[in-house]
């Protein structure tokens, strides 16, 4: 029995010790993790990957369970939304005959101009469940089971089947975090579908993230869908985001994505487009100049050659 | 009164807080969607905290509470340590004012809103201050939850600790 002897005291005196050591090691991992992605980067990364395989099988039952209410509730409507959505394929097949025909106009315009107008969203895109998702007072993030294995990268944009949901802010061998469009830390640059007015979409913890930076010439309205503008050279441009609504005089996006269950989502594997410092042109190793420099003198002369012949002069 | 306890018992004790407070870090990092909303308890692991049993030895305690402190960082995301720094003071002061020991239910539930008060006041203080940046509504909600989930593991550890632990302490 644990008496009130000097082994007691003794004991006493090693756990205020011990528990004065731990809160003092907590202290240092807290002030050299907050602001640095890069502390206790691989052991983070392994007991995240192990834990996303633990969450993918323990979530299995939950996820289960949830469908079973989601089908109950989808049999239950499932006359109307039948009637609903004959009425809507009717619609659709005449907006895709139109469709078709723009999409055969199009083409041959780009190949009259001689234009590349290809999309940038990328056409591969890698499926993976939200094993974990954190809608705590602090970080809004989600656990996701695919990492590099699968061919996901650091900044990689997330979406669900609505629309973007955030991007990749940290990778492991299996697992990924993805950050919410709702986070504090999401800044995505973004811009109107309708008339391509620029502006930063902030998160702010809220369900409606806050669009900023707005130029005083831009024309904002309630209603108007916003998409990724792509000028952050991180996110593809065009990835639908949501809609603009206005909160006390504030611009805000009801997002796509905003719905609660979120299981399934997709990866979209894009290479950012690199600055010149990130890829360099190879020196030529016979008279060891620059090839930007001859490209740029080229284009140099290509340029004074067309203004020579320019009938303005 | 407080019951002597054996060295043993007070480390199975301690063994089986540590396990319950791993499993509540794993029940914290999932969410639950039911009828449309979404449902989560992130702060599921005060509750093990607030039921911790008493006697346990206070080493392995503050070593199981540092461990699962950080899994959880590492789980939600969060930088490192945040929750050991938060977890282990809370229940140097729960053992310290005796939480937790109430002998009926209803006692003990209402000594629990009292601590998860002052456990939400902290966070709310803490936005006050602007150390940290936390959404107030979300907070409240988890608060709410954490509540209504008491019960469940209230009536889960007296079960538990009937099957588990005899009172030879094994």
């Amino acid at each position: 029995m644990i008496g009130r002897g000097s082994g007691f005291q003794k004991r006493r005196r090693n756990s205020r010790l011990i528990f004065t050591g731990l809160i003092f090691l907590s202290a240092i991992f807290y002030l050299a993790s907050v602001g640095n992605d890069n502390a206790f980067k691989s052991s983070r990364k392994n007991v995240e990957g192990v834990g996303a395989k633990i969450l993918t099988y323990l979530t299995l039952p939950v996820r289960g369970f949830e469908k079973l209410i989601a089908d109950t509730g989808n049999r239950w409507n499932a006359h109307s939304e039948n009637e609903r959505l004959k009425e809507k394929v009717s619609r659709l097949s005449d907006t895709e005959a139109r469709l078709n025909d723009l999409s055969f106009k199009l083409s041959r315009f780009e190949t009259i101009l001689n234009v590349d107008v290809d999309s940038d969203i990328p056409e591969t895109k890698i499926a993976a469940r939200a094993v974990s998702e954190n809608d705590g007072p602090f970080a809004k993030t989600a656990l996701i089971n695919v990492g590099v294995k699968q061919g996901v990268s650091k900044g990689d944009a997330v979406m669900t089947i609505d629309g973007l949901y955030g991007h990749i802010i940290s990778v492991g061998n299996s697992s990924s975090r993805v950050l919410k469009l709702v986070d504090l830390n999401s800044r995505v640059s973004v811009m109107s579908k309708s008339n391509q007015a620029r502006a930063i979409l902030i998160g702010d913890n809220s369900p409606f993230p806050t669009l900023s930076y707005i130029s005083s010439q831009a024309d904002w309205d309630d209603g108007m869908t916003v998409i990724t503008s792509g000028d952050d050279g991180v996110l593809p441009m065009g990835l639908p985001i949501g809609t603009v609504v206005t909160e006390n005089e504030i611009r805000k996006v009801k997002l796509f994505a905003n719905r609660n269950f979120v299981d399934w989502i997709w990866v979209y594997p894009y290479d950012p487009i690199k600055t010149p410092e990130e890829d360099p042109v190879p020196v030529d190793p016979v008279d060891g100049a620059g090839m930007e420099d001859t490209t740029s003198q080229e284009t140099g002369a290509a340029v004074q050659e067309d203004l020579s012949e320019s009938p303005l002069q | 009164m407080i019951e002597p306890v054996t060295p043993t018992k007070a480390r199975n004790f301690a063994i089986q807080a540590s396990f319950a407070m791993l499993i509540s870090v794993i029940f914290a990092s999932m969410t639950f969607n039911i009828f449309g909303y979404t449902l989560g308890f992130i702060f599921a692991p005060l509750i093990v905290l607030f039921l911790w049993p008493k006697g346990a030895d206070p080493i392995i305690s503050y070593f199981g509470i540092f461990i699962t402190g950080l899994l959880l960082d590492i789980l939600l995301g969060d930088p490192l340590g945040g929750w050991s720094l938060i977890f282990l003071p809370f229940y140097a002061l729960m053992v310290f004012f005796g939480a937790g020991r109430d002998t009926g239910f209803g006692e003990t539930w209402l000594n629990f809103v009292f601590w998860m008060s002052a456990f939400t006041g902290f966070f709310a203080l803490a936005k006050l201050i602007r150390f940290l940046d936390v959404d107030l509504m979300s907070l409240l909600k988890l608060g709410v939850m954490n509540l209504v989930l008491f019960p469940l593991i209230f009536y889960s550890k007296s079960r538990m600790r009937r099957i588990i632990v005899t009172d030879e302490g094994t």
